[in-house]
């Protein structure tokens, strides 16, 4: 009898160790896109954004852009952008899908997509018409391969795994970043200004 | 009696609501706080920068100074004021249709009527420590009295 109870247990916290190990299973990410720095950086600043949020807009153009300008020239700040589009903005998927075709075909075309983007999201936020905004930042035969491109179903699994990546890391709104420093990881909900990033920036790099 | 007792439970329910409150804050990052306090849109950055650094430590040593009962009509009604100021900050936020988390206990509360009435009813125990004499218990304030005599 006492054997059966043993034999009982033993399955039990070997179904209970097998489907925490389950949990600890690592989804496969989608692999980092730098929008400033580079691997090894002694600060790593990971944004997940959505083109068509107002406030991720401020963020990308008035505090990281000038980080990136500032730290990530000397590798001093490595800045990750990562792809949430909210399901509450009707065109920011479809926005998403240029950047990662014009990623597609080259980093800086990502970087000057996204820049167009934010840039003008008053606009087709409004209209829904993403399609000139990224028009005038690339050449016409670079255009023709970002559509081309867009007909490219891999481009919508990648949004999906960049979100469900997103989703992994908890995330319900946008802007939030992870700041992280020397192995330690601090989560910001919401943007902050450049002065205040500064601020921090330059004490922990000191 | 009961006056003391009530001068003892608003002593220490006030206390550890600026320890609590003040804990959050040192333990959610500072860049979050910061971000909290810059969703206000009510101080410049270096206003905000200096906030941060100061707030949540003033909050735990008000605490600590409330439970200890040392000059308490002082620091309670230091307390009245500093809620005051918290509860205006957030009520101008709230009038401009600006959706900011509260930041009082942490992240992730916005700040609505019902954090709003929350923080005022936080002003009643202040409130009762400033204007309700009595001869404190356990008290340091006592015990320093007593050391004197």
């Amino acid at each position: 009898m006492k054997t059966g109870r043993s034999w009982i247990a033993i399955v039990w916290l070997t179904l209970l160790a097998l489907l925490m190990a389950g949990d600890r299973t690592p989804a496969q990410n989608t692999p980092p896109h730098y929008a400033g720095g580079s691997p090894g950086a002694p600060v790593t600043i990971e944004v997940f954004s959505d083109y068509q949020c107002p406030a991720c807009r401020s963020f990308y153009l008035e505090t990281v852009r000038p980080v990136i300008g500032e730290y990530s020239r000397g590798n001093r700040v490595a800045v990750i952008y990562r792809d949430f589009p909210l399901q509450m903005h009707t065109h920011a998927r479809e926005a998403t899908r240029y950047a990662l075709a014009a990623r597609r075909i080259g980093h800086d075309l990502w970087l000057r997509v996204s820049d167009a983007l934010y840039a003008e999201q008053e606009v087709w936020s409004q209209d829904g018409k993403i399609e000139p905004v990224v028009a005038r930042v690339l050449s016409t035969e670079q255009m023709t391969r970002v559509r081309k491109l867009l007909q490219d179903p891999s481009i919508e699994e990648e949004i999906k795994k960049e979100i469900a990546h997103g989703e992994k890391k908890d995330i319900r709104s946008t802007p939030t970043f992870f700041i992280s420093v020397g192995g330690r990881e601090q989560r910001v909900v919401g943007g902050v200004s450049y002065p205040i990033l500064k601020d921090y920036l330059d004490r922990v790099l000191k | 009696m009961s006056i003391l007792i009530l001068h003892w439970a608003c002593r220490v329910f006030l206390g550890a609501i600026f320890i609590y409150a003040g804990y959050t804050k040192l333990a959610a990052s500072p860049l979050q706080f910061a971000a909290t306090i810059e969703a206000y849109q009510l101080l410049p950055a270096w206003g905000v920068i200096w906030a941060v650094k100061i707030i949540p430590w003033l909050e735990i040593v008000l605490g600590l100074v409330i439970l200890s009962g040392i000059a308490i009509r002082w620091t309670a009604g230091f307390a009245a004021a500093l809620l005051a100021a918290f509860i205006i900050a957030m009520a101008i936020t709230y009038a401009r249709g600006i959706e900011a988390d509260c930041g009082c206990f942490g992240i992730g509360e916005k700040i609505s009527l019902l954090t709003l009435l929350r923080d005022s009813l936080f002003l009643l125990p202040a409130f009762f420590l400033l204007f309700v004499r009595t001869r404190l218990r356990y008290s340091a304030d006592r015990l320093t009295r007593a050391a004197h005599q």
